[in-house]
């Protein structure tokens, strides 16, 4: 893995409203509809919903099967903000600093092949079609025709059956893939500082 | 009149019809599509090449559009928006967003930012902006 980069700086509330400020003043000038956060944490959020005029429309973040953040998920549904999921098919294009041994792969799940089967789909579009059931948006790349229709056609397929989510919602691995490493700000931290795991904000 | 011309976009034969791809509604009201594009191309698609695979998704039915700054590829990306917006789609039907890089969280930075991204998508507005990351670098934007 890629080590941090030297620039890197953690976390300053202060810092992070003074960038909000502009955001919101984009949306007063009515050059962007709506403004929100990604990669972002319970304790963050609780910081920004509190001070922000406009508050986060969206909460960008990593949901696949095996990283199904309940947690910050229902957090983030439960303010009103909507949940965007990238990697949602467990990015298997990601740069090679974000691949490490003990990565899991979703599409590879014995659960979520066998609903593949039993809908005459891809595993690909299980992960899409869990998502969308789900609530939150997937937002899936690829450069091939036949994926980008298959993608698509997710999205207007009937949703995964009570009976199929529940399946799903058993085979969470807590598998984060974009681990952020290089963001880390001081020498000897590990990667798991960043999402501030204790529920609180990672001391500077 | 022919078929092209009557359709606000020449949709592919076996496209998903953009009107049948169900939205969420943002607290404000504005209406996202359920499933978007992404366009990070990592260390192995160029940008060219997912510059021509926004167009063929938009002629698949795809409206919504995850761009962001550190990609490196709004500009060809805003070709194939231009080509799309040209061909009749409506802008109000289509769903952009980009995300403002680490290395632009100082105060003076952030609208230069934002503008560039509109500019190279070539847009008047964008549905949604992100920050990226909370974590910005220190890097000034000059050296970068």
């Amino acid at each position: 893995m890629t080590s941090r980069a030297h620039d890197a700086k953690p976390y300053i509330h202060e810092n992070y409203m003074t960038v909000w400020r502009q955001l919101e003043s984009l949306v007063d000038r009515g050059l962007v509809r709506n403004i929100g956060t990604s990669n972002m944490t319970i304790p963050k959020l609780e910081l920004v919903l509190r001070d922000a005029r406009i508050k986060p429309a969206v909460n960008e973040m990593e949901l696949h099967p095996h990283f199904q953040q309940r947690e910050l998920f229902e957090y983030v549904v439960a303010r009103g903000m909507v949940p965007i999921g990238y990697s949602p098919i467990g990015s298997p294009g990601r740069p090679e600093r974000d691949r490490t041994p003990e990565d899991t792969v979703d599409v590879e799940d014995p659960v979520i092949v066998d609903i593949g089967r039993r809908r005459g789909v891809h595993p690909v579009s299980v992960c899409l079609q869990w998502a969308i059931t789900r609530g939150q948006i997937p937002i899936p790349f690829s450069v091939k025709r036949h994926n980008l229709l298959a993608n698509l056609k997710t999205a207007v397929s009937e949703p995964l059956s009570t009976t199929d989510m529940a399946a799903i919602a058993a085979i969470g691995k807590n598998c984060r893939l974009i681990k952020g490493q290089v963001f880390l700000w001081k020498d000897n931290q590990s990667w798991e500082d960043l999402w501030d795991q204790d529920g609180r904000i990672t001391p500077t | 009149m022919s078929k092209a011309m009557n359709r606000p976009y020449p949709l592919a034969d076996d496209a998903v019809d953009p009107d049948h791809i169900p939205r969420k509604t943002l607290p404000n009201g504005a209406r996202i599509p359920v499933i978007g594009m992404g366009t990070f191309g990592s260390d192995s698609v160029t940008g060219d090449q997912v510059a021509a695979a926004v167009l063929e998704a938009a002629r698949l039915g795809y409206r919504h559009f995850d761009c962001a700054a550190v990609y490196g590829n709004e500009p060809l990306i805003g070709a194939s928006l231009r080509t799309v917006l040209e061909s009749g789609v409506k802008r109000e039907d289509l769903f952009v967003t980009s995300k403002l890089w680490n290395n632009n969280h100082g105060e003076a930075d952030v609208v230069p930012s934002f503008e560039k991204s509109l500019r190279d998508l070539g847009l008047d507005y964008l549905d949604l902006y992100l920050v990226h990351w909370p974590f910005p670098t220190t890097t000034p934007r000059a050296s970068m």
